[in-house]
């Protein structure tokens, strides 16, 4: 059993004449492919007979995701760049009535209009600290306290803005420098005393 | 197509020295590797052909040999062997895998003492490699293998036991085993 066998030896001589499939170039591009991956080259050996991958090839699969990378990003930046804007625009207000002697206590954080911190028990209207949030002083309204008809968007998360209706922020009218004189000029309070002229005494 | 096979002949005729498509190889140059390839093509095929069921079995032994080949070229010392030898031996190993992958070698194996098979040379010599080759494949895979590399390769039971990590019995036992299997084959013919 340890030495081959005669007939053995023709399987040997004829299987090592066994007719060479034409599979070559199929096969190096296997080859081929499978080097690129584990052992890059950078082919500078090339003398232009054989035409190479395009260089644009390999430019493209990392170009790609870039691009969509900075478009995905200006279109993130866009919206949140919107989102603000039309968030004041469409701020609900709401005032509402604060009864004048509540018990409630108001956030220690409140500020009246002067910045000085309010008295939680006094009827003031209250602020909430939302830095988008907008009050509406309507000349309009009678009302110290009122409801605003502006509320567009119930759903809206941000917090209604309540208006000080008893504390109007100070304004300043640069139109009214001078006071105005009241009557007709050229004319005073002695002009509008009656005299009689013949003083008679019915005594 | 045409233009590429006047380049590698191109380089073929202007490196007619191996040793500079070794040492291209080694420096990652593909052209020198693809003439490498084209050079060795056709041995590494007949020796991959002997451990595969058909040509696509082969082309994938021959394509992971050279990927390791050029993997591993820089450690290749020409004083400890040919080149061809080197190829083969990879070719071998990475056939011997693909055997291993889709079959297993029993261990647990009695060797049956029997008479050997009696088989006419004058049948096989009146046949051709192809024939020949359809009836090796044939056999199971772990008996194929062990029949190549013992009545082609010309390794003994010791050098196929440690190759393929199985006893020396197991390895007696499928040449046994093959040696039945192209008995009865080759009574058809």
């Amino acid at each position: 059993m340890d030495q081959p066998l005669k007939y053995e030896q023709v399987i040997g001589q004829k299987l090592a004449n066994l007719p060479i499939p034409d599979m070559e170039d199929m096969i190096w591009g296997r080859v081929k492919a499978q080097l690129d991956i584990d052992m890059p080259a950078d082919d500078s050996d090339d003398d232009g007979d054989v035409p190479d991958v395009p260089p644009a090839g390999p430019r493209i699969k990392w170009r790609l995701p870039v691009l969509i990378l900075a478009f995905v990003g200006a279109l993130f930046f866009l919206k949140n760049k919107k989102n603000p804007v039309e968030n004041t625009k469409q701020q609900p207000v709401i005032t509402t009535p604060v009864p004048a002697n509540s018990g409630q206590s108001a956030p220690p954080n409140l500020l009246n209009d002067t910045g000085k911190k309010k008295d939680p028990n006094s009827p003031a209207s209250i602020i909430p600290p939302a830095a988008n949030s907008q009050v509406i002083d309507s000349a309009i309204q009678q009302d110290t306290n009122f409801i605003s008809p502006l509320i567009t968007d119930t759903t809206a998360n941000n917090p209604p803005a309540i208006i000080n209706r008893e504390n109007p922020p100070a304004t300043t009218d640069t139109t009214q420098l001078k006071k105005k004189q009241r009557g007709v000029r050229d004319i005073n309070d002695d002009d509008y005393k009656l005299v009689p002229k013949n003083k008679k005494d019915s005594l | 197509m045409y233009k590429k096979t006047k380049t590698i002949s191109k380089v073929l005729t202007a490196e007619t020295n191996i040793q500079d498509l070794l040492e291209g190889s080694v420096a990652n140059k593909r052209k020198a590797q693809e003439a490498l390839f084209r050079h060795f093509y056709g041995f590494a095929m007949t020796v991959a052909l002997r451990y595969s069921r058909d040509e696509m079995d082969a082309a994938d032994i021959v394509s992971h040999a050279f990927v390791k080949i050029f993997k591993s070229l820089h450690t290749y010392d020409k004083t400890k062997g040919s080149l061809h030898a080197w190829i083969k031996k990879i070719t071998v190993n990475e056939g011997l895998d693909h055997i291993k992958s889709r079959s297993r070698f029993s261990e647990n194996v009695e060797l049956e003492t029997v008479p050997e098979p009696e088989i006419k040379n004058t049948v096989l010599e009146q046949m051709g490699a192809s024939e020949i080759m359809e009836l090796v494949k044939k056999l199971p895979p772990a008996t194929h293998a062990v029949f190549v590399l013992y009545a082609v390769e010309g390794f003994n039971h010791r050098e196929i036991a440690e190759r393929l990590s199985i006893s020396e019995g197991t390895s007696k036992w499928h040449l046994s085993e093959a040696r039945k299997t192209l008995q009865q084959l080759l009574q058809h013919y």
